[in-house]
């Protein structure tokens, strides 16, 4: 499968502070690539990096498998579309207007291409309404029209939810599901809201301070974080102990302020201990089966890169 | 100049199209009004027009103040200056399409004002191919030594990027130092330049002694010094 995306050891240092150290992320063709990571992460500036907006200290960029220089850059901007955090407009112009700027800029010659990315983003109606009227969900709309105006092989949209209700964010959420699926794009998101992210990539990268500490498939990465059975009981030190007598568990127990955790794939395992416990007189207030997210997983791992 | 046409869409339907309709009749109006109001001795038009033309020149360099400022700034300020820079077309090419308005707004501009005052001098007074000469002179001159400023202005627009603190400081230093204009020492403030020799074109008498090939000189040495720094400033990847 060919590589859309690449950076090399890639690091940005604004004087005494390292924004992106070392990156190396692959994007393929297809991929619907989830850059994650906590606000200030270095998401943007990696993305900004990989646009060409800033020049990097160190290492490199590779798009569609060539290195990328200042002078050639404008060569390949033609095949990425890009949304960088809130989109900006001229707020005097209509939306129809705002894109056909940027059909002239972007050297498109077919006028249509307007009308075709307004209707991918279900703005077909209110083309000719100036921007400055328009809702935070409809500018994030408008600029992934903007970024789909000139047919790019890869999309690049960072933190396209940012400010959205929770309405605004699964319309966008959909959309970009959408043009991924039946348009066939190649799409990088930055995101720092995680469950929005698990429901539409298939590979994460995941960013904190600037370093890229995991990369790969999500089932990989998520699927084999396995999954975990909480309690929550009256008194667990003896529920921990029953269980141990018993050996219905031997592995890592995680004890917390009222409640233990049991890392194990096992679900049946769930009823046993549940049944055991209320047997020997422990009040059980809770029990569950924690599924793997990617929410655990980030959380794991940054709490790792900190430690 | 497809790119100068697109830079023209950009502000329409702004307050910019209502400012720069205010600053082109502004001076017209003005120079009516002194004529009504003016005593008999002073009532000849094109006296009063020669006496009061630094009114038009103000309003010149005001006005194309107001506008290189903010073809600038709000690109910045409103973050479509990033959709710019990620479109396959050189910073240099796009910055160029900005200076190619301000010339194209800042003859039009000057034709249109000093044009409508050369129509009422011919409806209020008397013109004859001299006084003609006079108005092409100093609508030309001004405009294009104006132009050699921009420039200047766009530089300081592209260090601040934001329009009221880049407007205040291009307007400061116009006012601050517009006194000097009447002084032998106005050369040592270029942007004095356009406005002196705009008003010599149309004095009669009472003329500023300028060494017109020293001014040209400065003014070009300028207008090179501020494009190369707003090229630097605008290529600056940050």
């Amino acid at each position: 499968m060919s590589i859309l995306v690449q950076t090399n050891q890639l690091v940005k240092q604004f004087k005494d502070h390292k924004a992106v150290d070392s990156v190396n992320l692959k994007v393929e063709k297809g991929d619907v690539y989830g850059f994650i990571g906590q606000n200030g992460a270095g998401k943007t500036t990696t993305i900004r990096l990989l646009l060409g907006l800033l020049s990097p200290t160190s290492g490199g960029v590779e798009l569609f498998g060539d290195k990328i220089f200042n002078t050639n850059i404008h060569k390949y901007l033609p095949r990425i579309g890009a949304m960088i955090e809130t989109p900006g407009f001229y707020l005097n112009l209509s939306g129809a207007e705002n894109l056909d700027i940027h059909r002239l800029m972007m050297k498109v010659k077919d006028k249509d291409s307007i009308q075709r990315a307004m209707k991918i983003v279900h703005l077909e109606d209110v083309g000719k309404k100036k921007v400055k009227e328009y809702s935070m969900g409809m500018k994030q709309r408008l600029g992934i029209a903007r970024a789909l105006l000139h047919n790019p092989e890869l999309l690049i949209l960072d933190e396209p939810t940012n400010g959205l209700d929770p309405r605004g964010i699964i319309e966008i959420r959909d959309l970009i599901i959408d043009i991924a699926k039946k348009h066939g794009k190649t799409v990088l998101i930055s995101s720092h809201i995680l469950d929005e992210v698990e429901r539409m990539v298939n590979k994460i990268g995941i960013i904190n301070k600037g370093k890229l500490l995991a990369e790969g498939h999500k089932e990989e990465l998520i699927g084999g974080h396995g999954k975990s059975l909480v309690y929550k009981v009256d008194n667990i030190d003896k529920a921990v102990e029953i269980i141990r007598d018993n050996h219905l568990f031997d592995g890592e127990i995680k004890v917390e302020e009222n409640s233990f955790f049991i890392f194990t794939d096992n679900d049946t395992l769930n009823s046993k201990i549940t049944k055991l416990l209320v047997e020997n007189q422990i009040n059980v207030y809770e029990s569950k089966i924690i599924s793997p997210s990617l929410e655990n997983y980030f959380l794991e791992l940054v709490e790792k890169g900190e430690v | 100049m497809k790119y100068i046409t697109l830079e023209l869409r950009k502000i329409k339907k702004t307050s910019m199209s209502y400012i720069i309709f205010l600053f082109a009749t502004l001076p017209i109006l003005l120079m009516l009004l002194l004529h009504i109001t003016s005593d008999e001795i002073n009532k000849e038009f094109y006296t009063i027009i020669a006496n009061y033309s630094v009114i038009i020149t103000m309003c010149l360099f005001t006005v194309s103040i107001i506008l290189a400022n903010y073809i600038i700034t709000r690109e910045y300020q409103e973050s479509t200056i990033i959709y710019l820079f990620i479109a396959p077309v050189s910073r240099k090419k796009i910055l160029a399409s900005k200076f190619g308005l301000l010339f194209l707004i800042l003859f039009t501009l000057s034709i249109f004002t000093y044009g409508c005052i050369f129509l009422l001098n011919v409806m209020l007074g008397e013109v004859n191919s001299d006084i003609f000469a006079r108005y092409v002179a100093a609508c030309l001159s001004g405009a294009f030594l104006f132009f050699l400023l921009m420039p200047l202005i766009v530089a300081i627009a592209l260090w601040r990027k934001n329009f009221i603190s880049s407007m205040l400081i291009s307007l400061v230093m116009l006012i601050f130092t517009s006194p000097f204009m009447f002084t032998q020492n106005f050369y040592a403030f270029p942007h004095l330049i356009p406005m002196a020799v705009s008003n010599n074109m149309l004095m009669t008498d009472n003329k500023l002694d300028i060494n017109y090939p020293l001014a040209f000189l400065i003014l070009a040495l300028v207008g090179c010094l501020f494009t190369f720094v707003s090229v630097r400033l605008f290529e600056k990847k940050e």
